[in-house]
């Protein structure tokens, strides 16, 4: 993993791709951008740009351990579906790879769609990628993204941060900042776009876990001067004994949309 | 014998000599010790703080400066129904990070003060946690004389679980003599390997120095229980420290995920931070005895109790898929648990302690899994010891 979300200029263009990805011994990059629906064009002329261009993405420090012209590039869009069906990419020399869950024996099946393929033959032999059952793909290096089946984690790791914090200063209420920079490592790379729908879930973390008597309860915990581990360790059992109650009427809440998001 | 109030370390080692020479006579002679002539104990501690905060963290502990970061610490454990009674303890904060708690109290209350010591909350000190691969190179440091097997599913599980899951809620075995290896090699041909989790190994070790008979338990605690030479055995606790300390910094350099911040120029001459990358990859332990009902199992060992220590929430992410992230309560660090039958993997923080790794690792070995081990990939480069199976 070379680099998430980074933002930089390229020739006087401005681009932010999700992901690059670069095989350091075959000095070539792989940028990725995930899409669910709509492409822009500005955007596949930058990316374009970009490919065109690889030395730049070293020499504005996106890329590091390759000699600026000895790196090349390729762009990628990726996604659930499949953009060739919606999209004609056919002037841009871009590859797109469509990720599908649960076929056949795969647990999760990733493959190019709709082009030719990569610029380098390895990469193209490389798909398609079927990740078997009982090979469950890691899930902790990204925790939680600002979409509906990802509720249950957010509320999980936002409790766990609430616990560190805590302990940490010995003090609370915490701000919804500072939760979500504690219970996602990628908080301070992520577009104001998703960082705005984050705070929003944060929000409601926070009047739910007031409401349930939650900061109370760790503040019990955190002043609980008591030797013997014992007393801690009931207090902290008892809070697991909450959380699972917290976490299905909070997923409830997280449901239901506001007004301003109709 | 001279009195035990040293005032530098060659007093103090001399004393010990004493103590290690009569213990070893005297159980030569009687297979007994006399009232007041117990063995040396040294307590390995893995720790985070400062010799001089225990006085200020502990209201019943007393330090007081012998010699260059040697320590004598008095531990009051007297309480309201117990006759008052202060065991003293000699520090050796020369490492940093591993300390060693010299002592000849009695064993149960040396032992006990101890663990009030390690568990109290935000002690900043931790046990030595040895996997059982450590344990079993212990054995070739020395002449293998005797073996303890402590299996104690009990402590973690429910009797529910055990009775539905496992075939042992508690096997305690101790052995020791020429016998040990044959009924070690016995037991381990049949199914009961998965179950025979090693709690101390007994060895006889010969050095240039002299021999030394010693007891190494699995949470860092070494027993002299006779020799010659207390330079034998001074020597001995810093080979298993360097041991331990080679896996934890081997765990630390490769089983923990950073997300460190790029900078990038955005104009021309500018830079700003902009994008992260990921570094590192999750420890992964493969089970032998393959769990039957994940959420229990992870709940269980997720519930805040001792010796774990760890707080967790878990939920399904498949069919047969259990995620449990949580909170090591000793250290405050975070973790992650992913679970399937017969895997786990461990994602741990850039800045957590490797100590959570083996503390989890064996502690999985002793309450469930006596066979589990780390997945090639996980297991720690340039340590003598290696932790697959």
């Amino acid at each position: 993993m070379d680099i998430i979300e980074p933002e930089f200029m390229i020739k006087g263009d401005y681009i932010q791709p999700d992901l690059i990805l670069t095989a350091h011994r075959r000095k070539h990059s792989l940028l990725l951008d995930f899409k669910s629906y709509q492409l822009k064009d500005h955007q596949n002329e930058r990316y374009e740009t970009a490919v065109q261009n690889p030395d730049q993405l070293v020499l504005r420090g996106a890329v590091q351990g390759v000699p600026p012209d000895e790196l090349s590039a390729d762009f990628s869009y990726s996604s659930f579906r499949d953009l060739a069906d919606a999209h004609d990419l056919s002037e841009f020399d871009f590859t797109t790879v469509q990720f599908e869950a649960h076929i056949g024996d795969a647990n999760l099946r990733i493959e190019i769609v709709g082009s030719e393929g990569f610029g380098e033959p390895d990469l193209d032999d490389a798909f398609p990628v079927e990740v078997p059952h009982g090979k469950d793909i890691p899930t902790d290096y990204y925790p939680f993204d600002a979409e509906d089946e990802d509720q249950t984690q957010f509320c999980i790791y936002m409790l766990n941060a609430a616990i560190q914090l805590a302990n940490d200063y010995d003090s609370d209420p915490f701000n919804v900042d500072e939760l979500l920079a504690e219970s996602h490592k990628l908080w301070d790379s992520m577009s104001e776009e998703k960082k705005k729908e984050l705070r929003t879930w944060g929000e409601k973390f926070l009047d739910k876990y007031n409401q349930k008597g939650l900061d109370e309860h760790l503040r019990k915990v955190q002043k609980d001067d008591q030797p013997a581990w014992f007393h801690k360790s009931s207090s902290f059992q008892a809070l697991r004994n909450k959380a699972d109650e917290f976490i299905a009427d909070l997923e409830k809440d997280l449901a239901q949309k506001t007004l301003g998001e109709f | 014998m001279p009195p035990l109030n040293p005032t530098d370390r060659r007093e103090l080692y001399e004393h010990f000599q004493h103590v290690i020479e009569g213990t070893y006579d005297q159980l030569l002679e009687d297979q007994k010790l006399n009232y007041k002539q117990n063995m040396l104990k040294s307590f390995l501690v893995e720790t985070n703080i400062e010799a001089t905060s225990l006085e200020e963290q502990f209201e019943h502990v007393n330090v007081e400066k012998v010699d260059y970061s040697l320590f004598e610490v008095l531990i009051d454990t007297s309480s309201d129904e117990d006759e008052e009674e202060i065991l003293t303890f000699y520090l050796d904060s020369q490492n940093e990070r591993f300390w060693t708690f010299y002592s000849i109290e009695k064993s149960r209350p040396a032992k006990d003060a101890m663990e009030d010591l390690i568990m109290a909350e935000r002690s900043g000190l931790d046990y030595l946690w040895f996997p059982a691969q450590l344990q079993r190179y212990f054995t070739k440091l020395g002449e293998f004389q005797g073996a303890g097997i402590n299996y104690d599913a009990e402590d973690v599980f429910s009797e529910e679980y055990i009775d539905q899951y496992l075939p042992f809620g508690e096997l305690s075995i101790q052995s020791s003599g020429q016998g040990t290896s044959w009924l070690l090699d016995a037991l381990n041909d049949a199914d009961l390997k998965r179950f025979m989790s090693l709690s101390s190994v007994k060895i006889r070790r010969e050095m240039e120095e002299g021999v030394v008979i010693e007891r190494i338990d699995n949470n860092g605690r070494i027993t002299t229980r006779g020799g010659d030479d207390i330079q034998a055995h001074l020597s001995f606790v810093e080979i298993i420290r360097e041991l331990y300390a080679d896996l934890i910094r081997g765990i630390e350099e490769e089983g923990r995920i950073g997300y460190p911040v790029r900078e990038i120029e955005a104009e021309e001459g500018e830079r700003h931070s902009s994008g992260q990358s990921i570094e590192g990859t999750p420890i992964v332990i493969n089970l032998a005895n393959t769990v039957e009902n994940l959420k229990e199992f992870a709940d269980s060992f997720t519930s805040a109790t001792k010796p774990l220590r760890l707080w967790g929430v878990g939920t399904w992410i498949a069919d047969d898929y259990y995620k449990v992230r949580g909170t090591d309560l000793h250290n405050n660090d975070s973790f992650t648990l992913e679970i399937k039958r017969d895997w786990i993997r461990l994602y741990l923080p850039d800045d957590a302690c490797g100590n959570t790794a083996l503390r989890i690792f064996s502690n999985i070995q002793r309450y469930y899994d006596a066979e589990a081990s780390f997945g090639e990939r996980s297991d720690p480069k340039n340590s003598k010891v290696g932790l697959t199976a």
